[in-house]
């Protein structure tokens, strides 16, 4: 189970449970935080990033603990020699249908490192992290012509 | 029509918010380390660039304008050389629900003074 507020944790977590699906997941990098020069240099394959959660409010229950609500970022980066808008339409829908989906996105099944804890074939209702939604996606304007970005924003409680 | 003002009153002000927060955010000393939070005034021109445009009484806009800081875009989402500082997004993230709250209690007060609630 994720550590209390741990945005390090949530972030884990949800880099592992996309590392951990199928194709096309798996024809992407999944990189945990900003994909700097160095990282998307030395990429293999086309980069999806996952940044921090914010928090964005809290949810009181009466009589148990209080959750969070956190917002999180989870971008694509291609350039056009990799596939380019195409591939960015490829992952568009990908994100949709995952995120999207409760019964998809709760039950994939992943195995994560926490606080020196290993829990294998773990989900992320398991590590006390519920996806409530997902808005997106917006385009990022790019330096490079050749690059091609996009960002959804996933809504969670945790 | 009772309701008007307090729409007005409770839309500046959470606008107010929403502008004070975002100006604080690009408003790092001149000499911090780069690409560091909150974003450093060195040209200043980031931090001129954020307007507050009241294009009604209840509709209120908070922007970066992009004829004074055109790198403004660059900065809020990162680039392959620099690493994103959401000197805007991050706001609504963090006080959306905040904002909300604040005009709820607005309206929520101005209805049971007229005796609705």
């Amino acid at each position: 189970m994720i550590r209390a507020n741990n945005v390090a944790d949530i972030k884990e977590c949800f880099v592992q449970m996309l590392d951990a699906l199928s194709s096309p997941w798996s024809d992407w990098e999944i990189v945990s935080g900003w994909p700097d020069r160095t990282i998307l240099q030395a990429a293999q394959k086309d980069v999806v990033y996952v940044l921090s959660p914010i928090k964005s409010g809290e949810m009181q229950n009466q009589g148990g603990l209080t959750r969070n609500y956190w917002d999180m970022v989870i971008g694509f980066w291609v350039t056009r020699d990799e596939g380019g808008p195409s591939e960015v339409d490829v992952f568009q829908s990908n994100v949709l249908n995952l995120f999207q989906n409760p019964q998809t996105v709760q039950g994939s099944q992943f195995t994560v490192e926490i606080a020196s804890t290993t829990y294998t074939d773990t989900t992320l209702k398991e590590q006390g992290i519920y996806v409530t939604g997902i808005s997106g996606p917006i385009e990022i304007p790019t330096e490079e012509l050749n690059d091609f970005r996009i960002e959804f924003t996933v809504n969670l409680t945790a | 029509m009772a309701l008007y003002p307090v729409s007005a009153k409770t839309v500046a002000k959470a606008s107010d918010f929403v502008y004070k927060e975002t100006k604080k955010n690009v408003a790092g000393s001149p000499s911090a380390a780069p690409q560091t939070s909150p974003v450093p005034r060195r040209s200043t021109r980031l931090f001129r660039s954020i307007k507050r445009k009241i294009e009604n009484v209840v509709q209120h806009r908070v922007f970066s304008d992009d004829s004074v800081a055109p790198h403004n875009v660059f900065v809020h989402y990162g680039t392959r050389r620099m690493k994103p500082r959401r000197f805007l997004g991050d706001v609504l993230t963090k006080y959306s629900r905040k904002i909300w709250a604040m005009m709820d209690k607005d309206f929520t007060e101005a209805i049971q003074k007229i005796g609705r609630i």
